[in-house]
């Protein structure tokens, strides 16, 4: 039996200076009468709890929740407490766990014991309190670790300053192949290859002085001797002193890294190739070179010996006939290969049926055998890769074929490639091709103009030279009007026939400009002068700012561009009447505006009224759309610049201009 | 005397129009349709002036004019070169005036006339 000690409990017995001690010792304590009160509590207790319960009215316990260790919730009677006095049982000790009001968990170990009086009358009882919760992290730590260690899918393992294994768990069962009780006690060399021995005394250089190897990549065998490639991070273990004793080593294999590595890269690299092919090649619009392209490349990327494209083209008479190109090999072999004759194994490439890849094409049934082999003047073809090319509406235009004098040397990543390729030459071919008919086309439209022009020119020449005869002959009032009629017919005619030669000139590169120094001022006054005269509507407001003004240009061709604006604005303002004519000599150059208050343009049509054959649309004025085509081009030539400002509805500015004529003494 | 003048034209219409003008003009006309045709005929002509179209069914004007204007024989005697368009010609065609179709007739004459003198 335990003597009673008393503080200040209701009793009110005589103080024990004892009690001192227990007040202030680092075990929680605390006391309940009979019928559960606190009684009596000492810091380490308050401490524990958390808080400070009320000395003589809290049952039983002073924690603020209290649970079985299983976590359950133990009802404040059912305590350890409660339970030795109500039971009269002493408990040796008890394990729970409370939780204080701030929430933290403790797991303690609880020792009650009843008291008695000096009578040997039961009084109540004590409680000793004993925070365990440490003691439990530590252990539940150390579990949780040598679980991790154990089940984890990467090596981990120990050796000692020697480089002797002292701990090799699943992982690296599984990675090295070798068993726990194989290896402990080995050193570690025995998983390094003969010729990497160094990294080991690298190794453990560093972890004895203390640092870590970290990312190291390199090579291991396995039991099996296999090398794998693993990533390595080593780390020295300390005791609990601090002293280096060995290095604990976390191994990853990276095979599947690599090869997934390496996958990458070589998709990457495949992409670009692709890429870049397509590249090249949409941007030429000639069908052989783009054939020797695609042929070049997709032999290199299949590492083929020899690689060809056949092309079925058709030509303007509607005859089939083949282009081809090769690639590591002459073309004749390929014309001894048989140019697509349309045996069993070529009609599934040109008749579109999916490509074909054989590691021997020689044991294919398709393949034509002949007693000795491989026919003469063939090329010695095993491995065997053939794509179709095919446009977006199925038709076959043509064929990929590789080929290479060993077995088994064409892949499905090769197949794959050379089908992305045969589609962008598909689609690049249709282009060139697309592209040769519009070049053709537009070739033999500009012959057509150039001998369209001239033969009109022949009658047109004749018809004005006797017009002309017969105005001198015979000329009475009916027929003088007549005929200046028809010369005024035969004008418009020239001038549109001569329209159409020099737009054939131009487009053949043949337009002459023949430059002479003159005044343009002179000319502009001379061509409106001569103009006045056949117009009666419009009159022309002629603004010159400067007295002479030299050019060395064509003269005649400067006199066409006026001409054409003038004629043009008094063509597109058919109900006003005034024709506004400025030039002006700046710095460098001149520039002549001629604006009109007639129709305008819209603004899509700014840009497009210097094109070839442009009209503004549907507004019943005649003319072929030459004029201002023709104007750009000899302003052009003449370093000069043409545009126009123009309002819908207000009326159009046209202007040109030309380079000045570098002054002479004599012209001052 | 009247001038000898030798045209050379493929398209009738006009080489009849150049003959009747040049008659007109006091001009003795000799006219050929083609490049061989004028030198068959040239052989026995002496011509005072040439009038030489460009394009001809079988070869140029411009051409023929720089073989006349090569030749010893020839090379004194006056060309007009007559077009549709104004042509680059060459510097060893060596040619008095240039007739740009459709021509003026007055013009016509009156180069040919100067041309001569």
């Amino acid at each position: 039996m335990v003597k009673p000690f008393n503080s200040c409990g209701p009793d009110n017995e005589p103080a024990i200076p004892k009690h001192i001690l227990v007040d202030h010792s680092p075990v929680a304590m605390y006391t309940c009468d009979l019928l559960g009160r606190i009684t009596y509590y000492n810091r380490a207790a308050a401490q524990l709890w958390g808080r400070e319960p009320k000395i003589g009215q809290e049952l039983w316990s002073g924690s603020w929740k209290t649970y079985y260790p299983d976590g359950t919730p133990m009802p404040l009677d059912e305590t350890p407490m409660a339970a030795i006095l109500k039971n009269k049982n002493s408990f040796d000790q008890s394990e729970i766990t409370i939780e204080c009001p701030d929430h933290s968990f403790k797991t303690l170990l609880v020792f009650p014991r009843q008291l008695f009086s000096d009578q040997g009358t039961f009084i109540g009882a004590y409680n000793t309190l004993v925070d365990i919760s440490y003691k439990e992290n530590l252990e539940t730590r150390d579990a949780f670790l040598s679980a991790i260690v154990e089940h984890s899918q990467d090596p981990i393992i120990s050796k000692n300053l020697n480089g002797i294994i002292t701990s090799w768990n699943k992982g690296a069962e599984k990675v090295f192949g070798y068993q726990e009780q194989e290896m402990l006690g080995k050193p570690i060399t025995t998983i390094i290859p003969a010729d990497r021995l160094d990294e080991e005394t690298f190794i453990l250089d560093r972890i004895r002085k203390g640092k870590i190897v970290d990312h190291f990549e390199t090579i291991r065998v396995r039991k099996d001797g296999r090398k794998i490639p693993i990533s390595l991070m080593i780390s020295p273990i300390r005791n609990g002193s601090g002293k280096i004793i060995g290095a604990s080593k976390i191994a990853r294999d990276i095979s599947e890294q690599i090869k997934t590595q390496e996958a990458i890269a070589q998709y990457t690299e495949d992409l670009e190739t692709i890429s870049s092919i397509s590249r090249t090649i949409s941007e030429k619009l000639d069908v052989q070179k783009i054939l020797q392209e695609v042929t070049d490349a997709t032999t290199r990327l299949t590492g083929a010996a020899f690689g060809a494209f056949f092309y079925k083209m058709i030509n303007e008479e509607g005859e089939a006939y083949t282009l081809y190109s090769s690639s590591g090999a002459p073309k004749e072999a390929f014309e001894e290969f048989g140019l697509p004759r349309n045996t069993a194994v070529f009609h599934t490439t040109f008749s579109g049926e999916g490509p074909v890849r054989s590691d021997d094409i020689t044991k294919d049934p398709r393949y034509g055998h002949s007693p000795s082999g491989i026919p003469k003047g063939h090329l010695p073809v095993v491995s065997y890769l053939a794509m179709p090319v095919v446009l977006s509406d199925s038709k076959v235009i043509g064929g990929l074929f590789f080929g290479h004098p060993l077995p088994g040397r064409f892949n499905a990543r090769h197949e794959k490639l050379v089908a992305s390729i045969a589609a962008q030459a598909a689609t690049a071919l249709d282009n060139a091709r697309l592209f040769e008919e519009v070049v053709s086309l537009s070739t033999r439209k500009d012959e057509f103009i150039a001998m369209a022009s001239h033969e009109l020119n022949s009658p047109l020449t004749s018809v004005k030279g006797f017009l002309q005869l017969l105005n001198k002959k015979n000329r009475d009032a009916t027929c003088g009007s007549f005929i200046d009629i028809s010369m005024k017919q035969i004008g418009k005619l020239q001038k549109l026939v001569s329209d159409l030669l020099d737009v054939s000139k131009i487009k053949a590169e043949k337009l002459q400009i023949e430059k002479d120094r003159f005044d343009c001022k002179a000319l502009l006054e001379d061509v409106i002068q001569t103009y006045v005269q056949d117009i009666t509507n419009h009159s022309f407001n002629l603004k010159l700012n400067c007295q002479e003004v030299f050019v060395v240009a064509d003269k005649l061709r400067i006199e066409q561009v006026i001409v054409n604006l003038v004629s043009n604005a008094v063509k597109y303002s058919p109900k006003s009447t005034t024709v506004f004519i400025t030039l002006e000599k700046r710095a460098t150059d001149l520039i002549i505006k001629v604006a009109d208050q007639g129709i305008g343009l819209r603004e899509e049509e700014v840009t497009k009224v210097f094109g070839r054959f442009y009209r503004a649309e549907e507004r019943g004025i005649a003319g072929l759309g030459l004029g201002l085509y023709i104007c750009s081009e000899i302003v052009r030539r003449h370093g000069g610049e043409i545009g126009v400002n123009s309002e819908y509805g207000r009326g159009s500015e046209f202007y040109f201009t030309l380079p000045l004529a570098i002054e002479r003494q004599a012209d001052k | 005397m009247k001038k000898k003048v030798v045209v050379v034209e493929d398209d009738l219409a006009i080489s009849e129009l150049v003959r009747y003008i040049l008659t007109e003009g006091n001009f003795d006309v000799t006219s050929f349709d083609s490049v061989d045709a004028f030198w068959e005929g040239m052989r026995d002509i002496k011509p005072d002036i040439f009038l030489l179209d460009i394009m001809l069914p079988d070869g140029n004007g411009h051409d023929i004019c720089k073989e006349l204007s090569a030749n010893e024989a020839t090379r004194h005697i006056p060309v007009v070169m007559m077009s549709a368009h104004f042509e680059k010609l060459d510097k060893e065609c060596r040619f008095a005036e240039f007739i740009k179709k459709p021509f003026d007739i007055d013009d016509l004459i009156s180069k040919v006339t100067q041309s001569v003198a």
